[in-house]
């Protein structure tokens, strides 16, 4: 039991990232290998902000948000929109985001030096004990502002334009265009977002582990199989898969083995994917022939 | 146009010449080993031409292929005082049933989510070679593996190991051109194309998935064999997903529906990547720019551009419409 | 029904999708060599009833035979060995191929794919290669574009495409085609062309099942009509009875006058 309350502030974090996977790739149907480093981008700005300008926990949280969406928009507009425009195949959008990946993490290197840094937490990491559970008040944190920001996405996606706008050209492309809505600028925004919720997780996951240059390939990786598990696309799949992979990840850990924790993993992935192709949460479309 | 028609068996016969005058002119020992490597990885990426290129199945997990090549033949050898050359057949195997073994789950699913599988799959492999130490040795890995032999001289320079990985290039290459240019890579690409179309016809759209799966496993293998004997030592940080990533990249830069792509793909990048290494972390960032301009700008890879040249060419000659092969 | 003349004989098919009804109790008998359409208002059940047929989804009751054989169910990959090739209503070509390679790739079950012979390029692979060429110029030629065998299928036509996909069908050397809307986005011209094929096809002994909207090609070409609403059969008979047949008018346009373009 304590097991699955470890996996929950590590599951909020992949949902944050999982759901930056998904909306870019219901809106804009691009699968952004590049998510994984900005989250690391996240949070090697949320450390310089924090630690070493001082500025307050929220602020660099905020501020590094928005950075990080105004990169987002300037890759969307630098490199998805070309390849929209000459209709490159699915696969050729992943590896130009690829290398959007790979120029972000050596300019972190650049930057920031291979050594790896630490954020403090801005609360304390001592466990409170209830019953036969405990939990810090940093995993708390992590939890809390995980789920607030996965709200604040959701009334965005409900009550404002933009986000009718996007929920619409990711429903149906050509019927939202053909409606007047501006989908390219839907595509941004979609970038935007998913990038500011991962700078979010970014920072949210600094006091957790170290932050290096590296770190983008690991989790970005981990945030695709919880999306994958939600159903890429599927917003509230995205959620659930995030906190699914957390618990699973810390059960298989604790459970069986932590060499082979990451294999269990992936096995099971393999295994679902097997058994529901397009997601546990997702409906599997049927071919129109 | 009699260059370009010229007999597909003269032009053979003369790269295979070239081929082997290569050492006698490059002697830096530097270059042929990086030549070597580029050989190497162009096995791999035949294999993952046929697979992706040709049937359309994305896989991101080619370095777990390469690194069950490694460790089944370098621990037959150890183990087993295997030659290298009787590694190679269970090398075979044991990557044909890893083929058939994601090509099964496989089958089914497309996009994002058989990139997922396949990833899920290479990392699987290499987290057992990290973790089952005692046969696999862990993350120190496997050192000195040893050299092949040919006729009882072992193979150690860097010379002989040009011809070593050449033969076997020469080989992979001309099997890959036979399969691609058969019923059987017509098949392969109208499974691309359209597989309920192809379906309907009549192919049996599963085996063929699984059977591109199972070669493009088998040509992974074998680059994994060599690799053992040309680097001497392995340990699961070669064989990381990045690695994956990185032959797939060869791929589609190189051209992925396409042979020689393979080959042009290959030594590209791998050539690149040396040329590069002065300028550190900043070759990386010219690396991924050129990945990136080459994916918007060349989307059919070198080979593509070098077809439709000659497609523009040979239509200038015969003023016919080009058709734009790719 | 009497099954003995029948190439192919739909028994009692029903098929639900969650609530809906698609088919219900259908049964059709096309006798051989004829031209036998498909036709009904929208959401009839047509395709539906093309890809029980060809075994793309299975149908929750009833079956299908060919020549007195019971079709596999999801087995759509041996139709063709069976002796059924079909188009599809939205062109479904391998686009980025040459034309002579789609045609080609209909022959798939009539050649084999002898792999050790193909590496090794002997006699045997090539001689297979040759024929399978030679054939698909063959269904070529019968809708006139061997001339055009080495472009490739994304640059043509609309039309020619269409042209393509019944090349493709006959290089499966069927006895059954099925003919899913061939005449959609055809000009009168191409049009005429369809019919003239299609009547080509029946007299080289083919048996064709159309599904169409088209009642004037319908009408002209058909020997039987199976008229399908709301998933069920309401009429069939040839294109006379049809045509002032009150329940398929109804079906159509609720009016009473007889069936007209």
């Amino acid at each position: 039991m304590q097991y699955i309350l470890n996996g929950l502030p590590i599951g909020a974090i992949y949902a944050l990232v999982a759901l930056g996977f998904s909306l870019t790739y219901a809106s804009a149907g691009v699968l952004n290998w590049a998510q994984g480093d900005i989250v690391m981008l996240g949070a090697f700005l949320g450390f310089t902000f924090f630690q070493v300008m001082n500025l307050g926990f929220s602020v660099s949280l905020c501020i590094s948000m928005f950075t990080l969406a105004v990169i987002g928009i300037m890759v969307q507009f630098f490199i998805l929109r070309p390849l929209q425009k000459r209709q490159a195949p699915e696969i050729n959008v992943v590896i130009a985001t690829l290398g959007v990946a790979i120029i972000m993490r050596n300019i972190a290197l650049i930057i920031w030096g291979a050594d790896a840094q630490i954020i403090p937490s801005p609360v304390s990491n001592n466990p409170i004990q209830f019953s036969m559970l405990s939990i810090t008040p940093q995993d708390i944190l992590i939890i809390a502002i995980g789920i607030l920001i996965m709200l604040i996405l959701q009334v965005f996606l409900k009550y404002t334009t933009e986000g009718r706008a996007l929920r619409a050209v990711a429903q149906d492309r050509y019927a939202a265009i053909v409606m007047g809505i501006d989908a390219e600028r839907s595509d941004a925004i979609a970038f935007a977002a998913s990038s500011a919720l991962g700078a979010a997780a970014g920072i949210l996951v600094a006091p957790v582990f170290f932050i290096t240059f590296n770190m983008g390939v690991g989790i970005g990786l981990k945030g695709f199989v919880a999306a994958v598990i939600g159903g890429l696309g599927n917003i509230p799949g995205a959620i659930a898969g995030g906190f699914f992979l957390g618990v699973v990840e810390s059960l298989a850990g604790g459970q069986i083995s932590s060499g082979y924790r990451d294999a269990i993993t992936f096995a099971l992935l393999i295994l679902v994917l097997w058994l529901k192709p397009t997601g546990l949460f997702l409906q599997k479309t049927r071919q129109k022939v | 146009m009699s260059k370009v028609l010229s007999s597909a068996k003269e032009n053979f016969l003369f790269v295979v010449v070239l081929i082997g005058l290569v050492p006698m002119v490059l002697t830096n020992n530097y270059y042929l080993h990086i030549i070597n490597l580029a050989g190497i990885y162009t096995l791999i990426t035949l294999g993952l031409n046929l697979l992706f290129g040709y049937t359309g199945q994305v896989s991101m997990g080619q370095a777990g292929y390469f690194a069950i090549g490694t460790y089944v033949s370098a621990l037959l050898m150890f183990n087993l005082q295997f030659s290298f050359w009787l590694t190679l057949p269970l090398v075979l195997i044991t990557c044909a049933v890893g083929g058939a073994v994601i090509g099964i789950p496989a089958m089914k699913l497309s996009g994002p989510y058989l990139v997922l599988a396949t990833v899920g799959f290479g990392e699987i492999i290499r987290l057992i070679l990290l973790n089952w130490t005692p046969v696999t040795k862990g993350a120190a890995g496997l050192t000195g593996i040893p050299l092949p032999e040919f006729f009882g001289i072992k193979l150690s320079s860097e010379q002989d190991f040009y011809y070593l990985i050449m033969s076997f290039l020469l080989l992979g290459t001309y099997i890959a051109y036979r399969l691609a240019q058969s019923k059987i890579g017509r098949t392969f690409s109208a499974i691309r194309e359209d597989e309920l179309a192809a379906e309907a016809m009549g192919v049996p759209i599963n085996r063929y998935k699984i059977a591109a799966f199972i070669i493009s496993a088998m040509y992974a293998g074998i680059a994994g064999a060599l690799y053992g004997g040309f680097s001497g030592v392995a340990s699961p940080d070669n064989f990381t997903f990045e690695d994956s990533v990185g032959f797939l990249c060869m791929s589609v830069i190189g051209g992925s529906w396409s042979i020689s792509g393979a080959v042009i793909g290959a030594f590209m990048l791998t050539i690149l990547s040396e040329a590069l290494r002065a300028f550190q972390a900043y070759r990386l960032i010219i690396y991924g720019v050129i990945l990136i301009f080459t994916v918007i700008y060349m989307p059919q890879g070198l080979a593509g551009l070098i077809q439709e040249r000659k497609i523009r060419i040979v239509a200038r000659l015969n003023t016919v419409k080009p058709s734009g092969r790719p | 029904m009497n099954t003995s003349s029948s190439m192919l004989h739909i028994n009692d098919i029903s098929k639900w999708f969650g609530g809906l009804q698609a088919l219900s109790n259908v049964s059709i008998s096309v006798t051989a060599s004829t031209v036998h359409g498909i036709i009904g208002p929208n959401g009839a059940g047509k395709t539906t009833l093309f890809n029980v047929i060809t075994g793309m989804i299975s149908p929750d009751q009833g079956s299908v035979l060919l020549k007195g054989k019971l079709l596999p169910r999801q087995k759509p990959h041996k139709l063709v060995s069976m002796g059924i090739a079909r188009t599809f209503q939205n062109i479904r070509l391998f686009n980025n191929m040459t034309i002579l390679e789609n045609v080609m790739i209909g022959q798939h079950v009539h050649t084999p794919t002898p792999v050790f012979s193909i590496i090794l390029n002997t006699e045997f692979a090539r001689i297979w290669e040759k024929k399978a060429r030679e054939e698909a110029l063959i269904a070529l030629a019968f809708v006139g574009l061997e001339a055009k065998a080495a472009e490739i299928v994304k640059n043509l036509s609309y039309g020619q495409q269409r042209l393509v996909e019944f090349a493709r069908a006959i290089a499966a050397k069927p006895k059954l085609i099925l003919l899913d809307e061939p005449a959609a986005g055809m000009n009168p011209t191409e049009k005429a062309n369809l019919l003239q094929f299609v009547s080509t096809l029946r007299e080289s002994g083919y048996t064709i099942i159309l599904i169409e909207h088209d009642m004037k090609l319908v009408m002209n070409i058909c020997d039987t009509i199976s008229v399908l609403d709301h998933g069920k059969k309401i009429a069939e008979g040839n294109p006379e009875d049809i045509r002032i047949h009150p329940e398929v008018i109804r079906a159509y346009l609720g009016k009473r006058e007889p069936l007209n373009d």
